[in-house]
Order: structure tokens, then C-alpha cells, then sequence
């Protein structure tokens, strides 16, 4: 019955070892990212033509690449590249059909109408070739895969949002609200968008995994970060050329775009059990 | 009068779930406000509280006077202040009446915030008290609980507290203690009635209790079908019951010491509101039913500060 205490609350968040195990990889993983100059034991742009496509050593761990570059290295930099757009653009996509959502689930008629008509065109393309389509438009690069993985996903976090507002404003403690002289703006930011907020953030962070593989496949197109920028897409797309003489130059940078989407939704698993334990707690 | 209403109508599209509601109560009174499922109580709530529009219903006729104001043609904005700040509704359910994610404390202090302007610090040192007066136990503690970890009876004291944080002058209590139990239901009334007599606020009580509204009301109209069939102080009514309807709900009192199996129901179901019977919407389950009942909806006689819409006290009885 007593106040929880915040790190408490914390670890409720993860409430399996699997997942908490999940949540320390990816900060690892993080971390990797964010200090990577730092972590990283070669640049990842120094070409040595002499020793290209060297198998693993002691000098260098994942082996090199076909310009003689460091592949550890460029992993952990591509770590960066990977990241950054998939959390960057899942960040856009989720504040947008959040803003959408709820003011289409809020007021309803045309406005509803005519938003969701225009998130649903999205939504009648696969992902994939929506994001190529998007990126073709606007031109390859960092900027441009994210602006095509945030579309992609806008749906969803729209739809989401809309039906949770739709549902919440039906309930009795807003109409007790309102009857309390709320007007629409404390009803949003005060009683609907903080019930309706959790499955919308665990949904992201599903999504997030979604977004990195996303984000390697317009990669591995050609289409992502440009050249000599790395990216975990565009190595594979390279190392494809020598799948047979020299695998580890593809192997390492999929073994990380795989182990990071098993690892966000693991974690994203722990995080949507913990959440719906709270809810059960709460409706009893 | 601090609150009367007069010959409401509303529509909800074809439909007219309230035809005629005529009451009212000043303050440091208690009205009770009773009737079946759907005879039009809540609906009479939402009236004033002028939630319909959002409902989707609107008012067809008649006045809803407040404080000499009229309210039927009063703009959002300015129902705004008034909701919560002078007129406060406790909601029927108390297991849904709380915001799940925000501390109940929190919850309260919104009230007062929004209309007295008061600083968070500042509304909270007068939730503490509120909460005090609420007898909730720990109040510094409760504070800064979940919906979910308090109980049903507690969840009440909390919901009142919130409709009493902007400092109202009525209360309308819509089903109070429906969700509690029978012990806590007495605590809860108990609280309401001291408010009412020491702060001289204005209440009306609605229940579908009779045994409720003899005990705390002063006075009590009787609703059937969206219509108030009998209205007048509570001793009198009961002493002296006239419309049919009222009789058979005091009849529904179970008592202690009663013959097992003497307890009669009422037969029938109250029509829904697309189906009304013709004439006197009671007839089909009325006791007394004459030719008439079917043929014409009676007029409302009052005589001797009581009102009853009946043909067998009908002054114009053919």
C-alpha cells in the first residue's frame, strides 16, 4: 500500500531475467554507439589496400574489409548510423500519429474523417516499398531513411492512439471531469493521453526493431547512409560481393542487426508484461 | 430557490426521454430524486450539468434556473466555471469514477486549481484538509495513492472531495452508494447529509432507494418514464402516498420482520423510450387503471405544496 519507489518501479519494468538481460545488452549496445570514437580500435574510414579482406585476428577481431578497414570498427560505427535513424525516426513517427491519433479520436467527424483517410493511404503499401518509394522521392541518405521509416510506421501509432482516445473518452472519470469544468484541453493532456499513452510507447518499442531491420534493408539498397559513412545495411551490401572469400565482412555487421531487434523485443516483451500487469492492478 | 427546474423536455434526435421534470431545491436542503432504471434521473443530471450537447441531446423546453439564472441558453465557457466550481456531480460508480494513472490527491487539487486559482501548494494543503473532513484516514499518506490501492468506500470519500474542491453551492450525488456496501452506504449518506446541513450546501440525492430517501430527504420527486409523477416533502408523501407508482415503490421497502415471500415487486418493465404506451405512461403496470389512463396523459395537480400527476386526483376528472 506504501508509495513505490521509483527504482522499484524500474524493476517492475523488467520483471523476467530474459528481458532484463535484453534491457543490458541494449544498453551495452548504446553505448557502444555513443562512444564509438572512443571504443572503436581503428577509424572506420583508413583504408590499408595491403591487408584487405584479412580473416579475424588478434589484431584485428571481425577481420577487414575488401579497402582493408577495420569491420570491428565499422560495426560499432555503423552501431551509430543504425540506431540513431531507426530511434530518431520511430521518435517522428510516434509523436506524429500520436498528435494525429488523438486529435482524430477526440473530435471526431470530418476531421477523423479526413485524417484518417489520408494516414490509411500509407497503410495500403508494404512497409518496404513504401520507404523505397519515399526514398526514391527525396534522394538516398541518413535523412532521407528517416523521413521514410517515419511515414512508414505512422499508421499504426495513428490508428492506435485514435482507438485508445476513442475508448477513454467514453469513460466515467472523464465525464467526471467534465462535470468538474474541465475543458477539452485539460481532458486531453490530463485524462486521455496519459491513460492512453502505454500500449502506444510499448508498440514503439516493438516497432524500433521493425525499424532497424527497415533501415538495413534500404541500406543494403544503397539507399541509406552514403558512403564512406557506415552502416550496418550497407556493409552486408558490400560484403555480399565476397560472401565466399571473405564472410566475415557480411557475417558481423547481420549478426548485430539480428541480435538487436531480438534484444529490443525481448525487452519490449518484458516491458508490455510489466505494463499489463499495472493495468490488471488497476481495474482489479 | 437556489436550483428549480422547470417543465424540462429534451430530445435526443426522435427520442424524448425527459417530457416533463419540474423540481427544485434551495439551499441546505436535500432532494431526493428517485425512480427506476431509466426513468430519467441521470438524464436529469447531465440536464444541469449541461453535459447533453456532448451527449449528443439538446433541451426542447422549459428552464433550468440557477441562482435566478437562466442556464438553458448559457454558453460552454461559462457552463465551464460554473461546473465543479458552483454546481458539482458525484458520479455513480466510484470504482470508475477516478482517473487509473493520476494520485488521487493530485486529482482533487486539479479541482481546486481550476477554480480558485489556487497554487499547487496551496490547493494541496486544502486537499490535505478536505480529505481530513472526509474522514479519510491518513490523509498526508492517501494522498499520494492510486485509485486502485483504496477501497470502494474510500474511493467515494475521494470522488466527494473533488466535487467539494471548487467550493459549490450543489451537490447533485447520482447514485452514490450503488457500488458499496451496505454498511459503507450509511457512512457515505451520513458524510453528505452533514455537508448539506453544515456548509448549506444544496443537494439532490438521486437513488432508486426509497428506504435512502425517507431517511435523509426533506423532500422527493418521484420520476417514472421521464416524467415527475409525484412531488412534496418526504413525511408527507410517505405518510400519505397518492400516485400509484409511489405507493408500489414504498411497498418495495423490504422491513425487518417481515412474512417471508410478502415482499412484492413492482410487475412489469419500465417501456423503453421508443415504445411509450399511449396515455398516462404508467397505465400498463398501474393498479388502478381506468379508461382514461389509456386515452390521455394527465395534467399535473398541485394542492397543498404537493403534486401528483394522476387521473384518480385529477381535478379535471371526467
Amino acid at each position: 500500500m506504501s508509495r513505490t519507489h521509483p527504482l522499484k518501479s524500474l524493476m517492475l519494468l523488467t520483471p523476467t531475467p530474459t528481458s532484463a538481460v535484453a534491457g543490458f545488452a541494449l544498453v551495452v549496445l548504446i553505448v557502444l554507439a555513443v562512444f564509438a570514437p572512443w571504443i572503436s580500435p581503428y577509424p572506420y574510414d583508413v583504408q590499408n589496400l595491403s591487408i584487405a579482406n584479412q580473416a579475424p585476428s588478434a589484431l584485428h577481431w571481425f577481420g577487414t574489409d575488401d579497402f582493408g578497414r577495420d569491420v570491428l570498427s565499422r560495426v560499432i560505427f555503423g552501431a551509430r548510423t543504425s540506431l540513431s535513424v531507426s530511434l530518431v525516426s520511430i521518435a517522428l513517427s510516434l509523436s506524429g500519429g500520436v498528435v494525429i491519433g488523438a486529435l482524430c479520436g477526440y473530435l471526431g467527424g470530418w476531421v477523423d474523417r479526413l485524417g484518417m483517410s489520408v494516414v490509411d493511404i500509407t497503410w495500403f503499401f508494404p512497409e518496404i516499398l513504401l520507404a523505397l518509394l519515399i526514398v526514391a522521392i527525396l534522394g538516398p541518405g541518413s535523412q532521407s531513411t528517416i523521413i521514410a521509416i517515419a511515414i512508414a510506421y505512422l499508421a499504426q501509432f495513428t490508428r492506435l492512439t485514435r482507438t485508445q482516445i476513442i475508448t477513454l473518452k467514453r469513460q466515467t472519470y472523464v465525464e467526471a471531469s467534465l462535470s468538474m469544468g474541465a475543458g477539452p484541453l485539460h481532458i486531453m493532456m490530463r485524462r486521455l493521453l496519459p491513460n492512453a499513452i502505454a500500449p502506444v510507447l510499448v508498440v514503439a518499442m516493438l516497432s524500433t526493431g521493425n525499424a532497424i531491420l527497415l533501415e538495413a534493408t534500404l541500406g543494403f539498397f544503397g539507399m541509406g547512409a552514403q558512403p564512406p559513412v557506415p552502416s550496418w545495411g550497407g556493409m552486408m551490401s558490400t560484403g555480399s560481393a565476397q560472401l565466399f572469400n571473405a564472410p566475415w565482412v557480411i557475417l558481423w555487421p547481420g549478426i548485430f542487426v539480428a541480435l538487436s531487434v531480438v534484444f529490443i523485443n525481448l525487452f519490449g516483451d518484458g516491458v508490455l508484461r510489466a505494463l499489463d500487469v499495472k493495468a490488471r492492478m488497476r481495474t482489479q | 430557490m437556489l436550483l428549480s427546474v422547470e417543465n424540462l423536455r429534451i430530445g435526443f434526435g426522435p427520442l424524448e426521454p425527459l417530457v416533463g421534470v419540474d423540481l427544485g431545491v434551495d439551499k441546505g436542503e436535500i432532494l431526493g430524486l428517485v425512480g427506476e432504471s431509466g426513468s430519467g434521473k441521470s438524464m436529469t443530471a447531465m440536464s444541469v450539468m449541461g453535459l447533453l450537447p456532448l451527449m449528443g441531446g439538446r433541451i426542447k423546453q422549459g428552464r433550468i434556473v440557477f441562482d435566478g439564472t437562466d442556464l438553458t441558453g448559457l454558453g460552454e465557457k461559462a457552463y465551464r466555471k460554473l461546473r465543479g466550481g458552483r454546481i458539482a456531480l458525484i458520479t455513480q460508480n466510484p470504482m470508475t469514477s477516478l482517473d487509473p494513472v493520476v494520485r488521487v490527491g493530485r486529482q482533487i487539487d486539479q479541482t481546486a486549481e481550476l477554480h480558485l486559482g489556487l497554487s499547487r501548494k496551496a490547493a494541496k494543503a486544502r486537499t490535505i484538509e478536505l480529505m481530513d473532513r472526509m474522514r479519510i484516514p491518513a490523509p498526508l499518506h492517501t494522498y499520494e495513492l492510486f485509485p486502485h490501492q483504496l477501497s470502494g468506500g474510500l474511493r467515494q470519500r475521494i470522488v466527494i472531495a473533488m466535487a467539494l474542491a471548487g467550493d459549490p453551492d450543489l451537490l447533485i450525488a447520482d447514485e452514490p452508494t450503488t457500488a458499496l456496501d451496505v454498511t459503507v452506504q450509511a457512512q457515505i449518506i451520513q458524510l453528505l447529509v452533514e455537508l448539506v446541513r453544515d456548509r448549506g450546501l444544496g443537494l439532490v440525492l438521486i437513488t432508486h432507494d426509497m428506504g435512502v430517501i425517507g431517511q435523509t430527504c426533506d423532500r422527493v420527486a418521484v420520476m417514472y418514464c421521464g416524467r415527475v409523477v409525484e412531488y412534496g416533502p418526504v413525511a408527507t408523501i410517505f405518510d400519505d402516498p397518492r400516485h400509484p407508482y409511489t405507493k408500489a415503490l414504498i411497498s418495495c421497502i423490504p422491513q425487518v420482520g417481515m412474512a417471508p415471500g410478502s415482499l412484492t415487486g413492482i410487475p412489469g418493465m419500465v417501456p423503453s423510450a421508443r415504445d411509450m404506451p399511449p396515455g398516462c405512461r404508467f397505465n400498463p403496470r398501474c393498479d388502478s387503471v381506468m379508461d382514461i389512463c389509456r386515452a390521455r396523459e394527465p395534467q399535473i395537480n398541485t394542492e397543498a405544496g404537493r403534486s401528483v400527476a394522476c387521473f384518480l386526483y385529477a381535478g379535471d376528472r371526467p
